[in-house]
């Protein structure tokens, strides 16, 4: 029983409701940092942190807060936890904090986690906030993750800063800004695809 | 009006505890990151000395202000059993339209570059940002065994060059990493080094502010 | 005088044009494909994004230097400016609707959704770092000239896309890229035009 919730649970963070590739929200973050796989984890792991914390205390603060100021409150829920993780970083990790640099302050407005506050932990209750949170975060940080093989392989040659094939050239836009937004545009087209298909088959059947 | 006072209390009260929380997590972590800060700068200073060399202590000095202005703000000397080994510099070179390359180079006292560590840049991703590249030589299907070279290439080029002549840099050539041996003796014999493709303007950062600022700084030092 | 001159010219144009906020630093992305569709729209959007940006600019600049260094509570920066942001852009609304109804009929819908624009969170960070043409921190006057040309900046990609995408709308699009996924390819081309713009350099 439960395991089936959960299964249903990660099905929609991940493929319903992915909130980069079905909802397209969170996207500067996605295509700005999605440049090398260790990358787009990083950035991956840190909104999901974010996310889920939030998500927990926003629901629980939500009966006493009144409605006209709900989403000030929500904002600074949400820079508490990015503030708190920016200088965790720092201190455990300042590799990372070099490599995502401003993009760590403005997990702040990304819209994926203000759009969860307001859109499920602002009506549900604690648990159930924090699954959201975690399984939405599990769906930004596969996406980051299809977008940054994508372009360090094609754009370095490299995954995870290892050679990929001998002797290819890489494409060095596809680092760049230009990359980002032909990756993403390219897998959103797939998944248009794979959607119209599946919906061809279940006409049929 | 009593709507409005309850919205700007529990504005108030949120914004206090977020603030408490937050200077909480800034005081655990503090200490830490101010001690990430310190031993980043100290690997770099090891880093631009030759491994081999025996050196005892690197000292930072403050120069008493001399009238030129010659040198820099701050400095080390290298010191290895009590004879000087070294200089070494902090310098920061103007790249890529964003903030400046800052970066370390340890000479010796006749100005030959022993080394040289990058400190921070904000180079645009994939291009300026391989200053700090190691050259891979392990593919993603066999990642284990010989991990190819440890340091960055892209510094590693300077050593042994002399940082009193202008620094060339050979467009032609290649990246330096590629390259044989008899190729890169004849690129130190031309005291020339390699730039990144597509960043000649990063590999500029470099090669400027030493030809522009070293000379002096050895040459104030010998006196 | 002239040297500062050069400076605030250097800024904007960098701003604008090599390092626009949209197409070269990813900022600001989800307004820009979400108003994008009408011409009309966007240049809306656009108004009001340069007019907060830069009011934006110029009050946490302060705040940033006489509260959060001199008080030494650099770390309470985020939560600060967003703050800021956030009660700034509530009150311009306030402030439109009582004394310039006509203007505020035509910004007044983008007002709300410009508190969760990053790019003017991005903005106001950028300008608490190093200006990397004078080598020093940003001035009063050339961070609020940074927040106004990188609106500029902003509004400028924002109109292209919008006049391309009304052109888009006639073209015979293959089903699976039709919407968001052909959008995501014209800014593409775009960024790859912008690209040349970096060639543009101030430097020897």
């Amino acid at each position: 029983m439960a395991s089936i919730q959960i299964v249903k649970e990660l099905k929609r963070g991940i493929i319903t409701e992915n909130p980069i590739l079905i909802l397209a929200l969170g996207l500067c973050p996605s295509l700005a940092v999605s440049t090398s796989v260790k990358n787009g984890l990083g950035m991956g792991l840190a909104a999901t942190f974010v996310l889920a914390l939030s998500n927990v205390i926003i629901s629980i603060i939500k009966g006493w807060i009144p409605d006209k100021v709900r989403i000030p409150c929500f904002i600074v829920v949400i820079a508490t936890f990015v503030s708190i993780l920016q200088l965790l970083i720092k201190a455990y990790v300042p590799l990372l904090d070099e490599q995502l640099g401003i993009f760590i302050p403005l997990i702040v407005v990304n819209c994926i986690i203000l759009g969860r506050a307001e859109a499920f932990a602002s009506k549900n209750n604690p648990v159930r906030s924090l699954v959201d949170g975690l399984v939405m975060g599990l769906g930004f940080t596969v996406s980051l993750l299809i977008l940054s093989c994508i372009r360090e392989f094609l754009g370095s040659n490299k995954l995870w800063d290892l050679l990929v094939v001998p002797g290819f050239k890489p494409m060095t836009a596809m680092i760049l800004a230009p990359g980002g937004f032909f990756a993403i545009a390219f897998v959103m087209g797939v998944v248009n695809w794979i959607r119209g298909w599946e919906k061809k088959e279940a006409r049929k059947a | 009006m009593v709507e409005m006072a309850k919205m700007i209390v529990a504005l108030a009260i949120i914004s206090a505890l977020a603030g408490l929380a937050i200077g909480a997590a800034y005081d655990k972590t503090a200490e830490k990151i101010s001690e990430q800060e310190k031993s980043a700068k100290a690997s770099a200073l090891k880093a631009v000395f030759p491994q081999g060399a025996a050196i005892d202590t690197i000292i930072p000095v403050i120069p008493v202000k001399s009238g030129g202005g010659l040198l820099p703000e701050k400095y080390w000397t290298a010191m290895a059993k009590d004879a000087l080994v070294g200089y070494a510099f902090e310098m920061s070179g103007r790249g890529y339209a964003s903030d400046d390359i800052k970066f370390i180079v340890g000479v010796d006292r006749e100005g030959k570059i022993l080394g040289m560590t990058v400190l921070s840049h904000n180079e645009t991703p994939g291009l300026g940002s391989r200053v700090n590249e190691v050259a891979s030589t392990r593919y993603v299907w066999y990642p284990v065994g010989e991990s190819g070279q440890a340091k960055p290439w892209f510094t590693e080029q300077f050593e042994g060059l002399s940082s009193l002549k202008p620094i060339g840099i050979n467009k032609v050539a290649g990246e330096w990493h590629g390259l044989d041996e008899p190729k890169r003796a004849e690129l130190r014999g031309k005291n020339e080094v390699t730039a990144i493709t597509g960043s000649t303007i990063s590999t500029r950062a470099f090669t400027n502010s030493i030809s522009r600022d070293i000379a002096g700084y050895v040459k104030e030092l010998s006196k | 005088m002239t040297n500062s001159l050069t400076g605030i010219v250097q800024i904007s144009i960098a701003a604008v044009l090599i390092q626009n906020f949209v197409l070269a630093r990813f900022l600001g992305l989800c307004p820009f494909f979400g108003v994008s569709k009408k011409l009309s729209s966007a240049t809306g959007m656009g108004m009001a994004v340069i007019f907060v940006m830069t009011v934006a600019s110029m009050i946490t600049w302060w705040i940033n230097k006489v509260i959060l260094i001199d008080m030494g509570v650099e770390y309470l920066r985020t939560i600060v400016f967003i703050l800021v942001i956030a009660s700034l852009v509530q009150l311009l609304e306030m402030v439109l609707q009582k004394f310039t109804p006509a203007l505020y009929d035509s910004l007044g819908i983008y007002l709300p959704l410009i508190t969760t624009n990053c790019a003017i969170l991005g903005v106001a960070i950028i300008n608490t770092g190093i200006n990397s043409f004078s080598g020093k921190e940003y001035s009063f006057v050339e961070s609020t000239v940074n927040g106004a040309a990188s609106g500029v900046g902003f509004t400028l990609a924002l109109v292209l896309m919008a006049g391309l995408r009304e052109r888009l709308e006639l073209a015979d699009i293959p089903k699976s890229l039709d919407g968001l996924p052909i959008a995501f390819i014209t800014a593409g081309l775009m960024a790859l035009a912008f690209l040349g713009f970096s060639g543009l350099s101030f430097f020897k």
